[in-house]
This record gives structure tokens, C-alpha cells and sequence, in this order.
């Protein structure tokens, strides 16, 4: 019990180790980065849009009844980018980066692949996790970032051409309550999502074991465990900042 | 030398291999036949040391399998070669960089570079420059085994053992393997374990056959011999064998 409980860990560890002296082939890691990243930019680019307009237009109704809709740019962006974006943007990466990389090396353990690398004497984390990490954690922070200048971008298009919010008036107001603590924030919980789906994708592709229907449940353990574990370092995330932001006095509101 | 000395394995109450003992000399070919579940596949895996006998030591060349640290395994595995029954090769590689992957100083050379230190070990399958820059997807089954074998050779191994190397390939495509295992086993002094049910070709390229049967052994001699061996399983393959031919 406490073994299979310590596995991940020692999992992250190996992976983490493996970095002192790359096995991969030339290239791999940026051959992930393709493969994983510059496949995700269209469903991002649109799911940050959305998120945004979405959030603009959610905002916008609670505010009305205040007759408080010029907050409306620095509300939604904040919103948005503390908490809302980086969480349902990570959703989708779980679903596209996560179930992709576990797919891939759970197909690589069922078909022996795994165990022709360490036959020939090589590290399997070393050659096969260690490119796909990095490039995981690197594309998955890249994407979370360009999802969340969307979200902006999406707020600002509705709020100007929905509801009648003037666009300069619309960022004239973020810098009132977007920090450089919220834009912290969204950076740290990118990197954290980011290293999350990285590390269960990898873990459960790896240790896949069962043929297909192995594969399948590898899949689907890595989609449900990324985003139980997504929701919980939000939070944890979110919690830290605000105290870290208590006790520093940083401006912004703790969303 | 390979060396088993009373190696038995049970898994639960099922017993795969009972006091088996051999000694493979080197540069020798020896074929391990027998039923399915007869514990062919499970005997290869003991001599790379992914199994461990319950009772009985194996020895390969100076490696004692029961106590190999991990890196005195990295090393065992650099003097065995292995091609798996499927070619195993990694999808998201070249032919070429599937072939070199094992060689050290592999991670900072080019694709080209790759294809330049490949070729040898290409050619010695039969294989040239046109398949090194493929990817394992884009080439029949046949050639994929071709690629496996470069790949087990490009470590410049003592032994090779192949565990059901013809599985899926069609005849002429079996007979080609066959004649490259030995090919390349003679050419470079190389001992060749090989776990196969193909009683016709292990007669033509074997130096010695062992045939397996209930985890027992119950023939081992030269391929001419075999005929004599009055074992019903024995005799239950050279029929089979025989009816093949008509």
C-alpha cells in the first residue's frame, strides 16, 4: 500500500535524475513540443476565447444590477486569469496532452517497445519519459498562457460589441485590479497544471499493463486523475497566494 | 557460454520449467522448440535475467543472473541482443535512429548522422539507405524484423536470442530470416538462442536442437538426430512437419 502510494514520487524522481545525463534521441523533445503543443493551439485559442466571453458576460449581469458595469474589464480579467482560464484551460490540455502521452506510452509498454529499450541497456525513463515530460510541462505552460491572453481577448471582444462596454474604458480598468500578483499567479498555476499533467500522463502511460483495454483505462485514469488533481492545486495554489498576499500586503482582489 | 544448471519456475501452482540444464557453447546455434506453454519464452527471459528461477542458477559468460546490480545488468543486456516475437521498434523513430538508439553518444548525434552509422548494420540485414529514414509504420512486417535484428546487432553483442522470430511473415520472408540468423551469427562468432515452433527451418539452420516439453527437456542434439527422437511430441512435430511438405 505505502509502495504503490510512493510510486509516483520515485517515478518523478527517476525522471527528475535522468536529466543529468540526456539519453533522448537529438531533437525529440521539440519533436513533442510539436507533436503535443502545435496540435492545441486551435482548440485553446478558441476555448480561451469563450472562457472569456463567457466570463464577461456572467460578470457583466451580476454587475448591472449595481450599475457597475464599468468594472466590468478589470472583474472578468481577474477572474479569468487568477482562477477561471488556467483551471478550464488545464481541463483541456488533460484531455488532449495527457490522454495523447499516456495513449502513446501505454502503447509502447503493451507492445514490448518499453521493454526492448531496456533490453538493449537503456534507461527507459531516461530515453522514453524524460523528452516527453519536459516537452509535456513546457508546451502545456506555453499553451495555458496563450489560452489565458485569449480569455482577455474574448472578454474585451463581447463586452465591446455585446454590452455596450466602451473598449479603452474596458482595460483602462484591468490595471485596478490585475496585479502583477494575479498575473503571479496564472503563471504559477500554468506551471503547476502544466507539471501535473506532465507527471500523470507519463506515470500511468508508463505502467500501463493489459494490452488495448489497458491502454483505454490508462487513458481514462489520466483524464480523471488530472482533473481531480487540477481542482486540488487550484486551490491549494489560490490559498497560498492570498496568504502570501496577506502577509506582503500585494494589491489585487484574492479571487 | 550459457550455462543453466536445475533452473525450475512455477507461476502459482503451474510449474514452466523443471530441472532444466544446458550449457550453450559459444558461436553455437541452438533452437529451443516445443508446444505453446511449454516454458520456451520464459526460459529466454531467465537468461536476460527479467526472470528469476525459483530454484537453479544461470550464467552467462561471467554474469551470475541471480545478483546483477543494475548496472552489471545495463552490461548483460549489452551482451545479449534480443529480437522480440513483434519488432518492438519505437514508432517516433527513424529506422536509423531505431537501429543506433543503444550506441553511446546516440543523443547528440543528427539525423543524418544517424543514418551514416546505421548503414553498416542496415546492410548486414539486407537492408540499405532507402528504408533509414522511414519511420517503423511505413515498412512490411518483414522488414520491421530486419530493422529488430540491426538493432540487437548494433550492440555488438555476444549472443543474440530471438524469441518466435518468424511469427507473422509469410514463407519466403521466414526463409530469408532464418538464413540472416545464421548469416550473421557465423560471420561475427555470435551464439543464437532462438525460441521457435518451426521444426523445417530450425532442421536446416540449427547447430543444435532442444525441444521442450512440460518444462522438462526431452531432446537435445544435432538437427540430424532428431528424426530418432522417440518422444511423442518429437514425433507429433515431424509429422506435422512432414504434412507441411505435401
Amino acid at each position: 500500500m505505502m509502495a504503490s502510494m510512493l510510486a509516483p514520487f520515485e517515478f518523478l524522481l527517476a525522471t527528475l535524475r535522468s536529466y543529468r545525463r540526456p539519453l533522448w534521441p537529438h531533437g525529440e523533445v521539440i519533436n513533442q513540443m510539436h507533436q503535443v503543443g502545435l496540435g492545441s493551439m486551435i482548440t485553446v485559442i478558441f476555448t480561451g476565447a469563450f472562457v472569456g466571453a463567457i466570463m464577461a458576460v456572467q460578470v457583466s449581469l451580476e454587475l448591472r444590477d449595481f450599475g457597475a458595469q464599468g468594472f466590468l474589464g478589470g472583474l472578468t480579467t481577474s477572474v479569468t486569469l487568477r482562477n477561471v482560464g488556467p483551471v478550464l484551460i488545464a481541463f483541456l490540455l488533460a484531455g488532449k496532452v495527457g490522454a495523447y502521452t499516456s495513449a502513446e506510452l501505454g502503447n509502447m509498454r503493451v507492445t514490448d517497445q518499453v521493454e526492448a529499450i531496456r533490453c538493449l541497456g537503456i534507461d527507459p525513463i531516461g530515453f522514453l519519459i524524460a523528452p516527453r515530460f519536459l516537452a509535456v510541462v513546457v508546451s502545456s505552460f506555453l499553451l495555458l498562457l496563450m489560452g489565458l491572453l485569449f480569455t482577455l481577448l474574448g472578454g474585451l471582444a463581447v463586452a465591446s460589441w455585446q454590452l455596450d462596454v466602451n473598449t479603452l474604458y474596458f482595460l483602462r480598468e484591468i490595471p485596478r485590479f490585475v496585479t502583477g500578483s494575479s498575473f503571479s499567479m496564472a503563471l504559477v498555476k500554468s506551471l503547476v497544471f502544466g507539471t501535473l499533467i506532465a507527471w500523470i500522463s507519463c506515470y500511468r502511460g508508463f505502467f500501463t499493463k493489459g494490452g488495448s483495454a489497458g491502454v483505454g483505462a490508462a487513458v481514462r485514469r489520466t483524464a480523471v486523475e488530472c482533473l481531480v488533481w487540477i481542482l486540488i492545486a487550484d486551490y491549494v495554489t489560490s490559498f497560498i497566494f492570498n496568504r502570501l498576499g496577506e502577509f506582503f500586503g500585494w494589491g489585487g482582489i484574492a479571487v | 557460454m550459457i550455462a543453466l544448471h536445475n533452473v525450475s519456475k512455477s507461476f502459482g501452482e503451474k510449474r514452466v520449467l523443471r530441472n532444466v540444464t544446458l550449457e550453450v557453447p559459444d558461436g553455437q546455434i541452438c533452437f529451443f522448440l516445443g508446444k505453446s506453454g511449454t516454458g520456451k519464452s520464459v526460459l529466454l527471459k531467465h537468461l536476460l535475467g527479467i526472470m528469476q528461477p525459483d530454484e537453479g542458477t544461470v550464467t552467462v559468460d561471467e554474469f551470475q543472473l541471480a545478483k546483477l546490480s543494475p548496472e552489471r545488468h545495463r552490461e548483460l543486456f549489452r551482451r545479449c541482443g534480443i529480437v522480440f516475437q513483434f519488432p518492438a521498434l519505437l514508432d517516433s523513430l527513424t529506422v536509423a535512429q531505431n537501429v543506433i538508439m543503444a550506441m553511446p553518444g546516440f543523443a547528440k548525434w543528427s539525423e543524418q548522422e544517424a543514418v551514416d552509422r546505421s548503414l553498416p548494420w542496415l546492410k548486414q540485414v539486407g537492408l540499405g539507405d532507402e528504408v533509414a529514414n522511414f519511420h517503423p509504420v511505413e515498412l512490411s512486417f518483414g522488414v520491421q524484423k530486419r530493422v529488430a535484428i540491426a538493432r540487437a546487432m548494433a550492440v555488438e553483442p555476444r549472443h543474440l536470442l530471438f524469441d518466435e522470430p518468424t511469427t507473422g511473415l509469410d514463407p519466403i520472408a521466414s526463409d530469408a530470416i532464418h538464413a540472416l540468423i545464421r548469416k550473421v551469427t557465423k560471420e561475427h562468432g555470435m551464439t543464437a538462442i532462438v525460441v521457435s515452433h518451426d521444426l523445417r527451418r530450425a532442421l536446416a539452420v540449427a547447430d543444435r536442437l532442444v525441444m521442450l516439453d512440460a518444462g522438462q527437456i526431452v531432446f537435445d542434439g544435432k538437427p540430424s538426430e532428431f528424426p530418432r527422437c522417440e518422444h511423442a511430441t518429437a514425433k507429433q512435430f515431424l509429422a506435422a512437419n512432414e504434412r507441411s511438405y505435401r
